[in-house]
């Protein structure tokens, strides 16, 4: 097959009168036309796209899935059933994590209006010092291995000392899989700061080997003071 | 970013991923016509653009390059299978700078190889419920469906427009043709795939949709353009390749639009011709044409305006997200889209 040589220049080659320089030659007004026309054209486009898309995978849906053939089946029915209700509890799962993160917010707000705040995470994902913070393993542990996060609690006041007493609950995953608290490990479970200190609490979640991949959410407490907590979080793999 | 470390970052992506599709090619007979062949196109030493901004938004968004190395190996066996196929559909003569696979060795074998290339890239798919668990590989799972059905849907549209010699397109079908053929596999499903990787399935992926098809077409734009005027050991294909083709161009779908009428029908004849019947020297005419009608000045403009569009996506979207070397990384591919002098 026969090849075009190039003209090396790698640029539009002046002709008829035209400069080489394209810059030289714009009119910003004309340019912003240009470019509002070709933009909401592509937007235009791409939505056309996807909403066609959509529609050609609903109608494939209902020609893939018989409503009567699943309903003359009676195993493929419960399966069918076992399957959404399994989604519906993680709509519903999904849904109380939201509404405890809301709860955090509003709540840490309080907190923060009542100055009794003393209490500072490593590691917290929320970004957000009202939320209820998140802390999470740095990678995906195996069952059977044992995960790691750290956790620093902050003594805000100057002058007095106060004890934290932490209390955990069990890590609940997708579809009613559960960690069991006794696998969590606080070293240590109880400590005491002085004004003004920060201490280091290592929490160690051994992931039992029968335990089933997914992500997994446990509440950390201090016993006395209710508005002190966090959320930790382990993926499972 | 610099533009070295950009390239670098870039080509650390690709040997990575490499690596990774070594791993998924069984190590049994036929060697000769099928598995050693299906490293030839990837050892070419391709951009791995796929790759990389599918690692790099999965590292923007907290993961790491290890849980999407199986989705990243799986684009690149897909995206290779295609140029392929490609190649036959266009016969087309080089790719990066050697003879295309069914040029040298036979059409019958190198169909072979892209299928084979098609189906290995299940097996990652599969595996990424080791990495990821199995909701997350569903999502990828149906993402990457989705990338193949648009791509070869884009391809039948183009195919048909040169086998029909339709002539009066204009820059609306362009741009529908260029989002399905190119943009979703190059730009979309990459960025998505890695950032619903990176952030454990948290993030909605549709809001990646206009950014991935703003920096595609620039990309696809810039590529198209590179064909009629780049230096050919440079661009590793035949300079002008894209004319004697008949690819509907944004440059000869600006030229079919303001040529007058002889022109035109001059043209229309030369697309109408089988390709192997088309010559060089009425391509080289065409090209002289799209010239002195600024057909190349208007598609790069339209390529800097997508560009510029894409960075402001990237603004709206990565601002929430910590400073990192790959967020870095994917601003300065774009902005090297908008700098790029050729």
């Amino acid at each position: 097959m026969a090849t075009i040589q190039s003209n090396g220049s790698g640029r539009t080659k002046a002709t008829n009168g035209q400069k080489d320089d394209w810059f030289s030659t714009i009119n910003p007004d004309k340019m912003m036309n240009n470019a509002q026309r070709i933009l909401s054209s592509a937007v235009n486009v791409l939505e056309e796209e996807i909403a066609a898309g959509i529609i050609a995978a609903k109608k494939l849906e209902r020609k893939v899935i018989d409503v009567e053939d699943v309903r003359s089946d009676p195993e493929e029915l419960m399966s069918r059933i076992r399957r959404d209700t399994h989604e519906a509890v993680d709509l519903f799962l999904d849904a109380l994590t939201a509404i405890t993160n809301h709860l955090g917010i509003l709540s840490g707000s309080i907190r923060k209006e009542t100055g009794t705040s003393s209490f500072t995470e490593k590691q917290a994902t929320t970004g957000s010092e009202n939320a209820l913070p998140v802390i999470v393993t740095e990678a995906p542990v195996k069952a059977g291995e044992t995960g790691v996060v750290h956790l620093s609690i902050t003594n805000d006041s100057n002058s007095d000392q106060m004890t934290v007493a932490l209390m955990k609950t069990d890590f609940a995953g997708a579809r009613m899989q559960k960690i069991l608290a006794r696998h969590i490990q606080l070293q240590p479970a109880v400590l005491t700061l002085k004004p003004a200190e920060q201490k280091e609490v290592v929490i160690k979640i051994k992931v039992p080997k029968t335990c089933k991949p997914g992500h997994y959410c446990a509440l950390l407490m201090d016993a006395k003071n209710a508005g002190i907590r966090t959320v930790v979080g382990i993926d499972v793999v | 970013m610099a533009d070295d470390v950009m390239k670098s970052m870039l080509a650390e992506y690709s040997s990575y991923t490499l690596k990774g599709i070594h791993h998924f090619i069984p190590d049994k007979e036929p060697r000769k016509y099928l598995y050693d062949l299906i490293t030839d196109y990837p050892n070419r030493g391709g951009k791995g653009f796929r790759p990389g901004l599918c690692i790099s938004t999965c590292k923007a968004f907290g993961g790491s390059a290890s849980q999407a190395l199986y989705s990243a190996v799986s684009l690149e066996l897909l995206h290779n299978a295609f140029l392929i196929h490609d190649d036959i559909e266009d016969e087309s003569i080089s790719r990066r700078n050697k003879p295309t696979m069914h040029r040298y060795n036979n059409t019958g074998i190198a169909i072979n190889v892209g299928d084979a290339m098609n189906v290995l890239s299940l097996y990652p798919l599969f595996m990424n419920k080791e990495k990821l668990g199995p909701s997350l590989s569903m999502k990828i799972f149906l993402e990457v469906q989705h990338m193949v059905t648009e791509s070869v849907e884009g391809q039948a549209m183009e195919l048909g427009w040169r086998k029909d010699n339709v002539c009066g397109l204009g820059d609306e079908d362009y741009l529908r043709m260029i989002l399905k053929k190119t943009c979703w596999y190059t730009c979309i499903h990459p960025i998505r795939i890695g950032a619903i990787i990176g952030s454990q399935g948290k993030v909605t992926p549709d809001r990646f949709n206009r950014f991935g098809y703003f920096m595609g077409t620039a990309f696809q734009i810039q590529d198209d353009v590179l064909n009629l005027v780049a230096e050919e050991n440079k661009y590793g294909k035949e300079i002008g390749g894209d004319i004697i083709e008949g690819k509907r161009t944004l440059m000869l779908i600006h030229l079919l639009k303001h040529c007058n009428s002889r022109e035109l029908k001059k043209i229309k004849d030369f697309l109408a011709m089988p390709i192997c019947s088309r010559d060089a020297e009425t391509a080289a005419w065409i090209l002289k044409l799209m010239h002195r009608y600024n057909s190349l000045g208007y598609s790069r403009n339209i390529s800097k305006y997508m560009a510029g569009a894409a960075l402001k996506e990237f603004y709206s979207i990565f601002s929430v997200l910590p400073a990192s070397k790959d967020k870095t990384f994917i601003e300065s591919l774009i902005i090297y889209m908008l700098n790029r002098d050729y």
